[in-house]
């Protein structure tokens, strides 16, 4: 092997940077061709028809072995191998896909998508995923109908019950000399018939074996007569013994384990093995090898005496005697990089003429320069070379960090808030310095920079907008999952995929939505018997729909299932001590039903291990409510169920009214404002221990936000009070005074004040005063 | 970097390596973003400027606009794959005569044959084997080897 020219410490830094960026693109891009595979998978399981569902899943699965091949990834690309060879033959149509094959698919897709993290966070594969790929492997090729042919996928299945090859005794008396007890490796190599146009030199690989301590050298079937034979095909056979550890043989056969069988023996227990017959083929074999080994040694460059002999072969090709442009140029490069007079013309040669040259070439390889010393020379020139850093084109997005635009968005924000100085300093310079022009000249400026701010903020926030399908995605296989585990038939519905939400918003839902799907599924959707006596049809519609919906997206999970039974609620609120039995009956079916908020609560009635993991439709209120959305729930008993998800488009800024308490300032979120009214003191009825006001006919329970933020009581001549709509109650809240409305960007508490209840978080007035914003749901 | 269309045939005359000039103009024609970034880095690295296109499609368009040396062509790719890609090269009187490598994972004797059907020069398999790759690229664009 050539020796590298030492790197400079900055040329190393720079490798090492693009080793980084190489490996960092290898798992973003084999996540996102994992999901693309799956999806596809999918597809095809629900229609398998679909040829374009099939291509794409075998392009996927390509592209992840070739990128893989890049890295030290030899177990992930054996299973991806594996699968590859099964996605051949559906795409073929020699195999069809089933529920069980698109589960080992799916199963193994997920250990590539692990491996994958593992690779991110580790730099290297588990200790066990030789053994892993080589199960799944194994699972692949006995779906083909190949069985174990193989032979790796046996010996690694089990070890240590492998029967001893027939050759082991050939290979015992040549190993006399072992010692008692000491371990050799058998290898049976049959190289890919191809496998010379792979660039694979088969030989070279089993002479480089660690610890070979034997060698036989075969063909796979017999030599053909001579007119039959291709020199271009691969008929070597290698049977070979190793004093290495079974680990090291295995890594270096690792790029061929499809063509290796491997058997760990004694050295002793050789000899009592079966002694293989050598066949005629086997002895004719010697002397091929011998000439392959005479070729290895040849002081030529065996690169150009392939392309060379690439180059003879396309001429011969039918289709390409006519055209010869381009065999002409490879050969005249090929000449000038090693030096070689080109004995043609400049005008373009026919076939026949090229012919002839290129034979002379060949003939010459003992004159050709050995390639290795090229490189070298190539490779010393090359690293003074500064690296171009001109982006190729085609590219038309730009992949930005999150951490960046989260920057970006501070600084808006900050923006924002330092805009809203100007208004105040436009007030001082009227009341305090007694220029009215001076006010005016601000008050214009302050015009066009937020004008500028809001375009700048919603081009920031537009960035971080993206659709829900990246949520969306994930859900068919779940679904399918879950059906398919609990025997249903379910069909899922996608719609509104290209609705957009901020990216905080849309991860945050991964995980309630993910919940609320489980539900339909555990509970809602029946089994296709109990659809077939209801009247339904077998295969259960679960529709997933997002849509746009003014300031906010809209997201709904429907599904046609038993809906939820309001006597069961009511029965299991109570058995739950959530609620005593008086109150339940009172309540209306629609009212009874939306029970399943209360923390706490479950209908199941066995814990199934899908949903029922604690995580009930409190957490799911709870999380979309944080980020200021609210959920309804509607279900009709027998017909179905919605639940529906609606939140803020972008959680950025926020909208808030200030109040004021005894000089304070205080934020209200605008959204749950209703109206503000100033009543008489005297309107205010009191009602046993609480206090309410009519107001237009409706009865509205009052709250006092001193009381709350535990102030002293105050008694106005007019009450303030802002009606808000908390949940589904409308509440009025007495507060001294009302401020005005504002954009702010709410910061919320860390730290020690994380835990702090009944605020939300805090925001920076222009004036360098900071808001707290009241967490309504949370105090009232 | 830019590359026109009246720069000299570098068939006819050697392409100085110096630190300004590439050593030739290599277009790789590749779906998978790690193999196109690996094969760029690997020969920005060794000193030729390097083009990428993600199908046969795009890459068309990029050959029929400048001067390549060499193309480097994947095989199974969207829109048009790379026999399709070769084949629409080969039938372009400017393209006729610039050497083609194809680079595939496919290791069937059948892909082979098709490849060199279909106009390549050259076949090399993934996993790439970055001497094999570089010192194919050197051969085939005619940079001095001494």
């Amino acid at each position: 092997m050539r020796s590298n020219p030492p790197l400079t410490p900055a040329e190393e830094a720079a490798r090492a940077a693009e080793t980084a960026e190489l490996a960092a693109s290898f798992v973003e891009e084999t996540r996102a061709l994992l999901e693309e595979a799956n999806g596809a998978l999918l597809s095809l399981e629900r229609n398998p028809d679909d040829a374009e569902a099939v291509n794409a899943l075998f392009r996927c699965v390509h592209s992840i072995k070739g990128a893989a091949g890049l890295f030290d990834l030899p177990a992930m690309i054996h299973l991806v191998h594996a699968g590859e060879d099964l996605l051949g033959a559906m795409r073929d149509g020699r195999l069809a896909l089933d529920g069980e094959l698109a589960d080992q698919l799916l199963a193994g897709l997920d250990r590539v998508g692990r491996w994958n993290e593992l690779f991110r966070s580790d730099g290297q594969l588990p200790a066990e995923a030789m053994e892993e790929a080589r199960s799944f492997a194994a699972l692949y090729r006995a779906r083909l109908g190949e069985g174990a042919a193989a032979g790796t996928a046996a010996a690694a299945a089990s070890p240590d019950r492998v029967r001893l090859p027939g050759w082991a005794g050939e290979a015992a008396a040549e190993l006399a000399a072992a010692a008692a007890g000491e371990a050799v490796v058998l290898v049976e190599y049959a190289p890919d018939e191809g496998c010379f146009f792979a660039g694979d030199d088969p030989l070279r690989l089993v002479l480089a074996t660690p610890g070979l301590a034997w060698l036989d050298i075969g063909t796979q079937t017999a030599w053909p007569e001579p007119v039959a034979f291709d020199p271009f095909a691969c008929n070597l056979r290698f049977r070979l013994a190793a004093r290495a550890p079974r680990e090291a043989v295995e890594h270096h056969f690792r790029y061929v384990p499809d063509c290796i069988s491997l058997v760990r023996a004694k050295a002793d227990a050789l000899s009592g093995a079966v002694s293989g017959a050598v066949s005629g083929a086997d002895a004719a074999s010697g002397d091929a090898a011998a000439a392959a080994v005479a070729e290895e040694e040849h002081p030529l460059d065996p690169i150009a005496i392939e392309l060379l002999e690439a180059q003879r072969r396309a001429l011969s090709l039918p289709g390409r005697a006519s055209q010869v442009e381009d065999i002409e140029t490879t050969v005249r490069n090929l000449c000038r990089s090693c030096g070689i007079d080109w004995p043609l013309g400049a005008d373009c040669a026919g076939a026949e003429t090229l012919a002839p040259v290129i034979d002379r070439l060949l003939a010459r390889r003992d004159s050709v320069p050995a390639q290795a010393q090229a490189q070298d020379q190539a490779a010393g020139a090359a690293s003074g070379i500064a690296l171009d850093r001109h982006d190729a084109a085609g590219e038309r997005t730009l992949r930005v960090e999150q951490g960046k635009v989260d920057i970006l968005m501070n600084l808006v924000g900050e923006l924002v808030v330092a805009k809203n100085a100007l208004p105040f300093l436009a007030r001082d310079a009227e009341l305090r310095f007694g220029s009215r022009e001076l006010s005016r000249e601000i008050k214009d400026k302050y015009a066009v920079i937020d004008r500028i701010s809001r375009q700048l903020q919603n081009a920031v926030m537009d960035i971080r907008m993206m659709p829900v399908s990246d949520l969306f995605k994930r859900f068919p296989r779940l679904v399918r999952d879950i059906a398919r585990k609990q025997d249903k038939k379910v069909r899922l519905v996608i719609e509104g995929e290209t609705t957009e939400a901020d990216k905080n918003i849309i991860e945050a839902l991964a995980e309630p939505l993910t919940h609320v799907l489980r539900n339909s599924l555990d509970h809602g959707i029946e089994k296709a018997g109990e659809r077939a006596l209801a009247g339904k049809d077998d295969l259960a519609t679960l529709k997933l729909r997002a849509f746009q919906d003014g300031d906010c997206v809209v997201i709904e999970v429907i599904d046609d299932g038993r809906g939820i039974d309001p006597g069961k609620v009511r029965a299991k609120a109570v058995e739950r001590g959530l609620l005593d039995a008086e109150r339940v009956a009172q309540l209306s079916d629609a009212q009874a039903v939306q029970l399943v908020f209360l923390p706490g609560f479950s209908t199941a009635d066995a814990v199934s291990d899908l949903s029922g993991r604690g995580v009930g439709m409190d957490a799911v209120r709870a999380v979309v409510e944080r980020f200021g959305g609210n959920v309804v729930l509607e279900s009709r008993s027998g017909e179905g169920t919605t639940v529906r998800l609606k939140l803020p488009l972008s959680m950025a800024v926020t909208r808030v009214l200030t109040v004021e308490m005894a000089g304070q300032l205080y934020g209200v979120p605008m959204d749950l404002v209703v109206e503000t009214v100033r009543i008489s003191p005297q309107s205010i009825r009191r009602l046993k221990a609480s206090e309410a006001v009519v107001l237009r006919d409706q009865v509205i329970p009052i709250a006092r936000l001193r009381d709350m933020l535990g102030m002293e009581a105050h008694r106005p001549a007019l009450e303030s009070v802002l009606i808000l709509r908390v949940g589904n109650a409308t509440v009025g809240m007495v507060i001294d005074d009302f401020g005005t409305g504002m954009d702010i960007i709410l910061k919320p508490f860390s730290g020690i004040l994380s835990n702090l209840s009944g605020f939300s978080g805090t925001a920076v007035l222009g004036d360098g005063r900071v808001l707290l914003v009241l967490n309504l749901k949370e105090i009232l | 970097m830019t590359i026109t269309a009246t720069d000299r045939d570098p068939a006819d005359t050697p392409a100085p390596a110096s630190e300004d000039t590439p050593k030739a103009r290599v277009l790789i024609v590749d779906d998978t973003l790690t193999v196109r970034l690996y094969c760029s880095q690997l020969l920005k690295r060794a000193g030729f400027a390097v083009s990428e296109a993600i199908n046969g499609l795009e890459g068309l368009e990029q050959a029929l606009n400048q001067r390549f040396d060499l193309f480097v062509v994947d095989i199974n790719m969207q829109k048009m794959d790379g026999y399709a890609f070769l084949a629409e090269v080969r039938r372009h009187g400017d393209l006729r005569s610039v050497p083609a490598v194809m680079m595939s994972t496919e290791q069937g004797r059948e892909d082979i044959a098709r490849a060199f059907q279909s106009g390549a020069n050259f076949y090399l398999t993934k996993p790439i084997d970055p001497t094999r790759f570089l010192a194919t690229v050197n051969l085939m664009t005619g940079v001095p080897c001494r």
